[in-house]
């Protein structure tokens, strides 16, 4: 029961190798990516940092959870749920160092309010929100606050004497309080981190849906590693019981995770509103996210619902192994989506520009609009009288800005089509400043990178005590775990 | 109900986990269980009794499935072929507005097939008069049921012995009229 | 296969008189005589159900109209109703459902009444609707059938129409998951039955269920499988009603936080009712030591969690309206908050977001009378929250003809307190009828859950230490971490 993780040197070996595979993949996106003061190498650090450091906060939050919930079966794993917060720290590192980068203008991702005059251009409100000092200042909080009060958290929770009924109170304390901040830094970091990157858009379960992407990829990560100890004689005393609840729990957060997706696109593809849709036509419009997006979906949603609804499966160490390198992969290009459009495409990130092609209603209306694509068609066919009608037509049925109704009566058809077709072209006209806005070997080189230091952080904190803690009061109950259904 | 057998000897016990050990003795020892009566849902019994899984999910999901396609179909019918109406300028084929009814279907089709199905499969309906072998393995009391239809006394004896062995608290002949 | 459990966690059955036979009598008790207290009860409630009636019988006669339906504000009145009923009608459910994915026992002590409430709730959030098309003979038109009026088919974008399905859906599943675990029970009332009718009656009831070890084995892969369809189910009901909502581009709510925001709230006011009722069935019907203070203690935390992700979510709310820069989301809040409806914003803030907070605090948890008084602060709070949402919204909206300050009519008024009447007859019904608590599943926590399990264990322990008395012994746990 006391048995320790002895954190090898073949271990450490392979890890060192495929930290170095990530240093290559930053080093080359950095040089051979020069465009948009290095946008490929900034967003590959950022999205990694993010999504890495989410996984290690939502393991401390998961354990905080059981604990209040007064879970038993957990006790046998819970080591290894709490150890991915290990990575938290140099997640703080990376972090700080985006935002003195930002500070210092060595990178464009927040520059749309980073630059003054960019800012200017933007709302009261998010001015005041987004001033720099005042971003910086709650960047730093949220590092500072993961990395101390986790600490003490995770230290709270791995106490010896857990059965004393004193300690268990105050691990319980802890853990509540641990709740509490996660709920509100979480909410606020995702905005602060990757909503704030286009300030135009904005989606108030923004927070919800990436707590949700960190949960998923959370547990794939704890059965992938649950896995990897067993398969080195480790942890005997965990079956395919808990893998099983780890498992259900990954399939639940996956469902959970599609039902925000739906809500959030749902609700701004039904309301189309050009503030909301602007987000995602950007995004439909370039056909490598389009893609992307919904592999993401196929892999974070379809593929779970047909492979690990079924017990079985989730009790089989190989399916269920598999499944979790997927959903990672899958959350990893979640955020991929949500951070990697901007900031190498400076076309759709440029402030001003931006802001006047929403006036022009370029991007209001989402793709297979009805009454948009008929309105286009009959002004393509020309004869000035009949695109008149057409642009009539286009009044009534397209749900657009009035600028943009405004725009099209002035347009009499030509001019409809004139802007469509300029929309087309945009990609071509600025593929001068266009980055890579694409998956492609840097981003799975970095990907791997930030995989070997996550573990390499995760055994390091694992190694330092006993697998299981032996003054765990439920740990009884956690050994004799049965699942009785699926 | 003329093939029914209408003698039957009941061993009764008052506490799960004895009537698990008996059933397991009793099965290996070759011994027929006719009928296994609990008041509530025995954990590891269905082990015990080496009943195969039950492929009432099985059916759910099936009957899920025909619900997705039943929605999905006719409303993608309806909207782009028998009815096709433009609304607030969104497509025919409205596949996020699909979403929710799609859904709702799957589960009504699941659950009221599943519940369905299990009606018929467990003889369940308003009506069905079952026979009660004894009153109180609804109440407190484990049961097995043994069929001893044309078995000698002696055979009979010889099993009343293995269940009060086996930590029984009662065992007893239970014989139905020929109406009951 | 020892059933066990860790001695920090407290029994759920407590007395340690109790065994299988005892159980049952004490559940099926109240349905063999009735209580003191339950015909006055009945008698209040009934009028008020009759309340319910005339108002409706009214308003079909004279016409919505009634309602005082001129401006688009004073709809507000029977959506609010609407959405609060189906609100609490989210608990059973999530109870039955979620809390066996998440093998929560205390469940098994509330489940049944949970459930009662969740179908008598959604009976209740149904005739809004229904009645509010004026021609109720015509409300078959929601469905989609082929029929004579050319092919004219429902809108399948609408989220009304989804809310017919999502609504009907929830209804009928709860329904079958409610009464499959009615069945064991009502045999069990059956089997202890003295009058002929009574047997016959309850035999109906039963289906004929008679526990074999085939029926059980059906019985729990159905429930499993229900449950695992009721969730995203009980999810996707108030999501959807969220919807209604969100999908218009009204300021104030098309914000894309309302789905899970109204779930969570569902679920909070759904607690509250059932603590509300919980407390008052343990004292009549004297079923203490099956809703122990620990189930009350184990669902107060459940409110303060849901409470505060509804406080999160008010406060995320603002913020982005601040945040958007958009004058008129600014403004839709503002108006909520310190126009001229802030004392309904007021009173939505200190019950809903304020006052589930003392929840923190153990002595609090488990105070049953400030749990009684709070959980009906709660219910207060979130209609009051519907009511500040629907209204505010809707009272200044773009056309300055329709704008208005609401005020119900005393049809409006008849026909929310009659449905509260309706709500509990039907539950009084139901108390005095069914078994409140699910016996079976009650037996079967027993051997782990228990007093007297616990003391067995404890003893034993003590047999194995020679005659030491460790810390586990259950009498120490009693006194100390409640």
């Amino acid at each position: 029961m006391t048995e320790r993780f002895e954190f090898t040197d073949g271990i450490k070996k392979t890890l060192y190798i495929l930290m170095v595979v990530g240093l290559v993949g930053l080093l080359g996106s950095f040089i051979l990516y020069p465009e948009n003061q290095h946008s490929r190498f900034w967003t590959n650090l950022l999205i990694n940092s993010y999504f890495f450091t989410g996984i290690g906060i939502f393991g401390i939050f998961f354990v905080a959870a059981n604990t209040l919930g007064y879970s038993g079966w957990i006790s046998v794993v819970k080591r290894v749920v709490m150890s991915l917060s290990g990575f938290v720290v140099v997640g703080a590192v990376l972090t700080l160092v985006i935002v003195g980068a930002s500070y210092a203008h060595l990178h464009n991702l927040y520059d749309h309010w980073m630059i003054e005059d960019h800012r200017k251009l933007l709302d009261v409100t998010k001015q005041t929100f987004y001033n720099p000092t005042f971003w910086a200042a709650r960047m730093v909080l949220y590092v500072v606050l993961w990395v101390v009060l986790g600490n003490r958290v995770v230290k709270a929770f791995s106490a010896k004497n857990m059965n004393d009924k004193a300690v268990y109170k105050w691990s319980k304390l802890w853990a509540a309080l641990w709740i509490l901040v996660f709920a509100v830094t979480e909410s606020f970091a995702s905005w602060d981190y990757v909503m704030c990157i286009d300030p135009h858009w904005y989606s108030t379960l923004f927070g919800w849906y990436n707590f949700a992407s960190y949960g998923c990829a959370a547990f794939a990560f704890s059965i992938l590693l649950v896995l990897f100890l067993k398969s080195r004689g480790y942890l005997a005393q965990v079956n395919e019981n808990h893998i099983h609840d780890l498992g259900k729990f990954m399939f639940g957060f996956s469902i959970f995770w599609t039902y925000l997706w739906f809500s959030q696109f749902m609700l701004q593809w039904y309301g189309n509103m050009p503030e909301d849709t602007n987000y995602w036509v950007k995004r439909f419009n370039v056909p490598t996210l389009k893609f992307t997006i919904f592999l993401a979906l196929a892999l974070n949603f379809l593929f779970p619902l047909l492979v690990i609804l079924k017990r079985g499966n989730k009790r089989n160490y190989k399916i269920i192994g598999f499944a979790s390198v997927v959903i990672i992969f899958g959350h990893y290009l979640d955020f991929f989506n949500m951070v990697a459009l901007e900031p190498n495409a400076v076309e759709t990130h440029h402030a001003a520009k931006h802001e006047a092609s929403i006036q022009k209603a370029d991007y209001t209306l989402l793709a297979e609009n009805k009454g948009a694509k008929e309105a286009v068609a009959a002004a393509e066919a020309v004869a000035t009288t009949e695109a008149v009608a057409a642009t009539d037509a286009a009044k009534e049925e397209v749900h657009a800005t009035e600028a943009h109704v405004e725009h099209a009566a002035e347009a009499h058809g030509e001019h409809a089509t004139e802007a469509h077709g300029e929309h087309t072209e945009g990609h071509g006209e600025h593929a001068a400043v266009t980055s890579y806005v694409g998956l492609g070997i840097f981003e799975l080189m970095v990907l791997a990178g930030f995989v070997g230091a996550f573990l390499f952080m995760f055994f390091n904190t694992l190694s330092k005590e006993p697998l299981i803690n032996e003054s765990d009061p439920y740990l009884k109950e956690s050994l004799r775990h049965h699942v009785e259904y699926a | 109900m003329a093939t029914q057998s209408n003698n039957y000897l009941l061993g009764l016990w008052d506490h799960e986990e004895v009537f698990l050990h008996a059933i397991e003795h009793i099965r290996h020892d070759g011994i027929e269980i006719y009928e296994t009566l609990t008041p509530f849902p025995v954990h590891g019994l269905e082990t015990a009794l080496g009943y195969r899984d039950t492929r009432l999910h099985t059916a759910g999901f099936l009957f899920g499935a025909t619900g997705t396609t039943f929605a999905l179909s006719i409303m993608s019918w309806v909207m782009t072929t028998n009815y096709p109406l433009n609304f607030g300028g969104k497509p025919n084929w409205p596949l996020p507005s699909f979403i929710p009814i799609t859904f709702e279907m799957t589960v009504l089709f699941a659950a009221v097939g599943m519940v369905l199905t299990y009606c018929v499969r467990n003889k369940l309906f308003p009506g069905y008069i079952p026979r009660i072998f004894d009153k109180r393995t609804t109440d407190d009391r484990f049961a097995l049921v043994f069929d001893i239809e044309g078995k000698s006394e002696a055979d009979v004896e010889q099993l009343k012995a293995v269940l009060s062995g086996q930590g029984a608290v009662e065992v007893k002949k239970r014989i139905f009229s020929e109406n009951e | 296969m020892h059933a066990y459990e860790s001695d920090f966690r407290e029994p759920l059955i407590n007395g340690l008189d109790k065994n299988y036979t005892k159980i049952t009598d004490d559940i099926v008790g109240p349905t063999e005589r009735t209580y003191k207290g339950w015909w006055p009860l009945m008698i209040i409630f009934g009028a008020l159900a009759g309340l319910f009636v005339f108002c409706l019988g009214w308003t079909v006669y004279y016409g919505i109209g009634a309602w005082g339906l001129n401006k688009t504000v004073d709809w507000a009145w029977d959506i609010t109703n609407f959405v609060w009923w189906i609100g609490i009608g989210h608990a059973g459910t999530l109870i039955s459902a979620i809390l066996l994915l998440f093998r929560q026992r205390f469940r098994t002590g509330i489940n049944r009444a949970a459930e009662a409430m969740t179908i008598f709730a959604v009976i209740c959030a149904g005739m809004f609707p229904v009645f509010h098309m004026g021609r109720v003979w015509m409300a078959f038109f929601i469905f989609p059938y082929p029929n004579t009026r050319g092919p004219l088919w429902v809108n399948f974008n609408s989220p009304l129409l989804w809310d017919v399905f999502a609504i009907s859906t929830y209804f009928t599943v709860s329904l079958l998951f409610w009464y499959s675990g009615l069945m064991p029970d009502f045999a069990t009332i059956r089997d202890r039955a003295n009058g002929k009718t009574r047997k016959w009656i309850y035999n109906i009831l039963s289906f004929g269920w008679t526990g074999t070890a085939k029926q059980w084995q059906r019985f729990e892969s159905l429930s499993l499988v229900l449950a695992g369809l009721s969730t995203p189910l009980v999810l996707s009901v108030h999501t959807i009603v969220s919807f209604d909502f969100a999908t218009s581009v009204i300021p104030g709510w098309h914000t894309t936080i309302f789905p899970p925001y109204f779930v969570a709230g569902a679920i909070f006011s759904g607690f509250a009712m059932v603590e509300t009722l919980m407390l008052i069935v343990r004292k009549v019907f004297n079923l203490e030591d099956y809703i122990t203070v620990n189930h009350i203690e184990s669902m107060n935390k459940i409110i303060v969690l849901t409470g505060s992700i509804v406080g999160i979510a008010y406060i995320t709310e603002m913020f982005i309206a601040w945040y958007s820069g958009y004058l008129y989301e600014q403004f839709a809040f503002y108006n909520r908050a310190l126009g001229k409806y802030w004392w309904a914003y007021a009173w939505m803030m200190s019950c809903n977001v304020l006052s589930p907070q003392l929840y923190w605090f153990k002595p609090f948890r488990r105070n049953l009378w400030i749990t009684f008084i709070l959980s009906i602060f709660v219910n207060i709070g979130m209609w009051f929250e519907r009511f500040v949402i629907i209204v505010t919204s809707l009272a200044d909206d773009f056309l300055p003809s329709s704008w208005n300050y609401f005020t119900p009519t005393w049809v409006d008024m008849g026909i929310y307190i009659g449905s509260i009447g309706l709500f509990m007859t039907l539950f009084l019904l139901f108390c005095r009828f069914f078994p409140v608590i699910a016996i079976a599943e009650v037996k079967s926590v027993f051997r782990t859950s228990s007093e007297v399990a616990k003391r067995e264990r404890a003893l034993k322990d003590e047999k194995q230490n020679g005659g030491f008395v460790g810390h586990t012994t259950f009498g120490i746990l009693d006194k100390d971490d409640k």
